[in-house]
């Protein structure tokens, strides 16, 4: 029976430090597209791994923009244009009055704008992972090295895994 | 200050503990209990509403002055209990302080759960509840808009978005914890239900990175909670009656919503932490926070209150000089009184360290908070519309039996959501726990 292809190999560590130090290193070492899983945010570690992405803080504030304009607008409309009402006449075009729920909605589309964006962004790494990793949501942290690139073999990362301090190295 | 290895020796034992009373605690006879007692007591609230929609609101004690009663003081009452939860979730998140990692996910939790009741108690007092939906603009056949001058149509907005953000931030914060879970489960359906919830969870420091942009935009929009309030307190200062025509009502309710809030935590940490042993993660320090907010949150309140008699008396309005008087003198002025003993009083007891620091003694005080702070809605509500400008309009408001029943069961409803979350989902987040300890070296989790 044919070995089962590696992809990658992954380091096992004990500690969240450990594991930024860690991805320093590999990265150091000029390795490209690493992954690390760890059972809670690791402060440092969204720098060290290389992430820039700001989609998801950007798509909140477009998000609440589109929000308060849609609701703003809707408001004029329906208050001023569509169905005027004096009340003991009030301005029809109160605008404190709609920037109320022109801001709540705002603040929802916001959240709901920001969640979307992360679960799609995420869809390829919030995906089922090998059973190796079972751990990475309770106590330990991994490194994850791909060996597509061909520069090295898994022997030759593998050691250099255990060289700076995994606890553990699997082939996944 | 703990070397890293006992440190890292935390995280596991940590997260079998939490994840234990989710995944396979012996369910105990306590537990059970709780349930049917507040099973019970949500029952008398299904009879309150059954007997309201069958005969009318007719059948409260509520009339021409005083047309709100327990149904607007509980509306107002409970979403301002949700308010503290979301302070201590959101707020203190965007100031880095970690100490809320141990206090977040039950706090948010009782948010959910009072803006669901207060979410009812609107619909309900409106008289005819079964079109409750000619509040949202949809369009219809008449061509009739809603009023969005109206403070009213405000806090149809303000209940909605908040609470569908307090349900987004929960569920945010409860993935990961979903994804242990379901790691650790050792029967198959519930690793498939929680992986199901999960949404594919592994802790990729990717996801970690962009969950954490969406934690903390969230987290930002979150400052929703203080136009919600506010949104309620402008339903009264924009109406001329004396006693609510103030511009200081906005804040007062904003702070009075955090106060009695705050004082509800005590109480829901001190029970859970007795109840399934959590006192090295629930610590005395954070009874010792909690505390010292809660008394600054209720100083606040009381300067407010004096801000209140002071723009009765400088704003010169003969009618509002006139309710100050009766509120603190007149027939009514028993509710004043024994509002201010039960909150601003008994809080004096917190500036004693011992006090702050022991749970019981600090969930007392937050008892008497909650009463003092309900009687304070009911004061200026009831209170409020009973002292018209018309000596002869005069009338005063006494709670009917179902009125009663749905303030009993409300309360029951409460109880009972909250009884069934303790069981079903993690009700401490595992993960922002152990980023604490891994922070602080584990000096109050050892």
């Amino acid at each position: 029976m044919a070995e089962r292809r590696v992809w990658a190999l992954a380091a096992e560590f004990r500690g969240a430090d450990d594991l930024l130090d860690a991805v320093r290193q590999i990265r150091g070492f000029g390795f490209r597209d690493l992954d690390a899983l760890s059972p809670f945010p690791v402060p440092g570690l969204p720098e060290a791994i290389g992430f820039e992405d700001r989609t998801v803080p950007y798509a909140a504030a477009a998000g609440f923009v589109l929000g308060f304009l849609a609701v703003f607008a809707g408001e004029v409309w329906m208050n001023a244009i569509d169905y005027p009402l004096n009340v003991a006449g009030t301005a029809l075009l109160a605008w404190p009055a709609f920037a109320y729920a022109a801001f709540q909605v705002g603040c929802l589309v916001a959240a709901a704008a920001a969640v979307a964006a992360m679960l799609w962004l995420n869809r390829r790494v919030n995906a089922p992972y090998d059973e190796a990793f079972r751990r990475a949501t309770q106590d330990r942290f991994f490194v994850v090295v791909p060996v597509a690139d061909g520069r090295f073999t898994p022997r030759e990362i593998g050691d250099l895994l255990y060289g700076i301090g995994a606890a553990r190295v699997i082939e996944v | 200050m703990m070397d890293a290895a006992d440190r890292h020796a935390l995280f596991e034992p940590l997260t079998r503990q939490i994840a234990e009373i989710t995944l396979h605690r012996r369910i105990r006879v306590a537990w059970w209990l709780a349930l049917l007692a507040s099973a019970a007591l949500t029952a008398l609230f299904v009879v309150g509403i059954v007997w309201l929609f069958a005969e009318g609101v007719g059948i409260w004690g509520i009339n021409i002055p005083v047309t709100w009663g327990l149904d607007i003081v509980n509306a107002v009452w409970w979403v301002g209990i949700a308010h503290a939860g979301t302070l201590i979730s959101a707020l203190v998140l965007l100031m880095r302080q970690t100490w809320r990692n141990a206090l977040n996910r039950f706090a948010e939790a009782m948010t959910l759960f009072a803006v669901t009741i207060a979410l009812i108690f609107p619909v309900i007092h409106l008289g005819r509840p079964e079109v409750f939906y000619w509040m949202l603009p949809i369009p219809n056949a008449a061509g009739v808009w809603p009023q969005f001058r109206s403070p009213l149509l405000w806090d149809v907005f303000a209940y909605l978005s908040y609470f569908l953000l307090s349900a987004t931030f929960w569920y945010l914060g409860l993935m990961p914890d979903f994804a242990t879970l379901r790691d650790r489960a050792r029967a198959r359906w519930q690793a498939w239900i929680y992986g199901r919830l999960a949404l594919g969870w592994r802790g990729s420091a990717v996801a970690w990175a962009r969950w954490r942009q969406t934690y903390l935009a969230v987290a930002a929009c979150a400052f929703i909670v203080v136009s919600v309030h506010s949104a309620v307190a402008m339903l009264f200062a924009s109406s001329l009656l004396p006693g609510w025509h103030s511009t200081i009502f906005p804040p007062m309710f904003v702070v009075g919503a955090v106060f009695s809030g705050l004082a509800t935590v005590v109480i829901l940490a001190a029970v859970l932490r007795w109840s399934f042993c959590l006192d090295n993660v629930i610590t005395d320090e954070h009874f010792d926070i909690l505390s010292r907010l809660m008394l600054g949150a209720g100083l606040f309140t009381g300067y407010t209150y004096g801000l209140a008699l002071f723009h009765a008396w400088f704003g010169g309005d003969l009618h509002a000089r006139h309710t100050v008087v009766l509120r603190l003198a007149g027939s009514l002025a028993w509710q004043t009184w024994l509002s201010v003993a039960l909150s601003l009083g008994v809080l004096q007891a917190l500036w004693w360290a011992r006090v702050r620091r022991s749970p019981a003694g600090a969930a007392l005080v937050g008892a008497a908070v909650v009463v003092g702070m309900w009687l304070e809605r009911y004061a200026i509500i009831t209170g409020g519309l009973a002292r018209d400008f018309l000596p002869s309009a005069w009338r005063d408001y006494a709670p009917t039996l179902p009125e009663w029943l749905l303030q009993i069961g409300a309360f029951g409803l409460f109880c009972l959501l909250f009884v069934l979350f303790t069981r079903f989902v993690p009700l401490i987040s595992i993960f922002e726990v152990k980023a604490e300890a891994a922070a602080n070296g584990g000096e109050r989790h050892g």
